[in-house]
């Protein structure tokens, strides 16, 4: 079977062009008005523009298809999304738990400067400081 | 020339524990008169009136606004005695099972500084403490990878009941320090360092509450995995520590 028979036609490709779009205004939207930020649009920015060039370029994506030994392009393409969605889900794990750290770090910190003080009003034993 | 006086503090890390804390704060202070100490409490977010009867016993209280769990809890404490300039720190449960008459017998090593870490062992004791035979078997299993990994033979790893100095609490309050289930891990850790790791026996009571931070099925599965992993994690952190590698 010949791959090249089952590469995106012109109106699936405009559909992911418009779709890829959409989602970069979207991204766009969030960081203007602080709900995301720069660093973490750079990875959506990355994946929509990869997925966009593989989409678009044929040479690209029988490259991609090959190198990966799929027998269908298509195939190829869904991978490659899952691939990306796994980087972008890692990095937010990643970013959750050295916040998850830095907060706690935060609790510990304000919670013994509140003991600090409101032992002093609760006339209780004074912690050191 | 005379001794510097060294200044000891015991640290309980409690949640939820309004029922026991205040005879636990009781004990220590009738067992260890002649020891100058303070006692801290660390009330990990507790729903009830926890807080309210540490200040009543008498005791030094940091009420952590969020509920952190066991290691923080621990960490919040080792930061107190940082900063207060405590020289050694008795860490013990606040639910009652640690019997406070055995902290005379923990704290002479480090007070005469032939160990840096002394652990409290139920293994070790002559008094029978009941515990499920897969916990048992866990413990076993930990305290033979800790050997395998370190070369020291514990055997009660998992114990909470310990005395240590400020050699201890340097590392204690890094960031290698666990947020949760610090145990055998953190023994590997020390004794990687350098630490000198004693191990006595200490009397333990039945928890009468029958509360546990490892019940259910869902918390042992995750604490084997994790004590399995971190123990990897420090051994190979230490490893690329002392090449003088980034970790």
């Amino acid at each position: 079977m010949n791959g090249v028979y089952l590469l995106p036609t012109m109106h699936q490709r405009a559909a992911a062009a418009f779709l890829g779009l959409v989602g970069m205004i979207m991204i766009y939207r969030m960081v203007r008005r602080h709900t995301l930020r720069e660093e973490h649009a750079l990875l959506w920015f990355t994946a929509i523009v990869v997925m966009l060039a593989v989409i678009w370029i044929d040479s690209l994506l029988l490259t991609v298809t090959g190198l990966l030994g799929i027998a269908m392009p298509g195939n190829a393409l869904i991978l490659l999304t899952i691939f990306f969605l796994f980087l972008i889900s890692v990095r937010l794990s990643s970013v959750v738990s050295i916040q998850k750290r830095q907060i706690a770090k935060l609790i510990m910190e304000v919670s013994i400067l509140k003991g600090q003080i409101t032992n002093d009003v609760n006339c209780g034993p004074k912690l050191p400081e | 020339m005379a001794e510097k006086l060294q200044r000891v503090l015991v640290l309980i890390p409690a949640y939820n524990e309004a029922g026991a804390i205040g005879k636990v704060i009781e004990g220590i202070k009738g067992s260890i008169r002649s020891i100058d100490h303070d006692v801290l409490v660390v009330d990990d977010g507790s729903l009830d009136e926890t807080a309210i009867q540490v200040r009543a016993a008498g005791a030094m209280v940091v009420s952590l606004i969020e509920n952190l769990g066991y290691g923080y809890a621990l960490q919040t404490g080792y930061r107190v005695a940082m900063q207060g300039g405590y020289d050694i720190v008795v860490q013990m449960d606040g639910d009652g099972q640690h019997d406070p008459d055995s902290i005379k017998e923990l704290l002479p090593p480090v007070l005469e500084g032939k160990a840096d870490v002394v652990l409290g062992s139920r293994a070790l004791s002559d008094v029978y403490y009941p515990m499920p035979w897969t916990r048992r078997v866990g413990q076993r299993v930990f305290s033979w990878i800790l050997y395998l990994l370190s070369g020291m033979r514990i055997g009660d790893p998992t114990t909470g009941f310990q005395v240590l100095n400020r050699k201890a609490l340097e590392l204690y309050i890094t960031d290698d320090f666990p947020g949760d289930y610090p145990d055998t891990d953190v023994l590997l850790f020390l004794k990687l360092r350098g630490l000198r790791v004693l191990e006595l026996p200490a009397t333990f009571r039945v928890n009468e509450s029958g509360k546990s931070m490892h019940g259910g099925i869902l918390k042992p599965m995750y604490y084997i995995y994790k004590m399995l992993f971190s123990m990897v994690l420090v051994y190979r952190r230490h490893q690329r520590w002392a090449k003088g590698m980034k970790r």
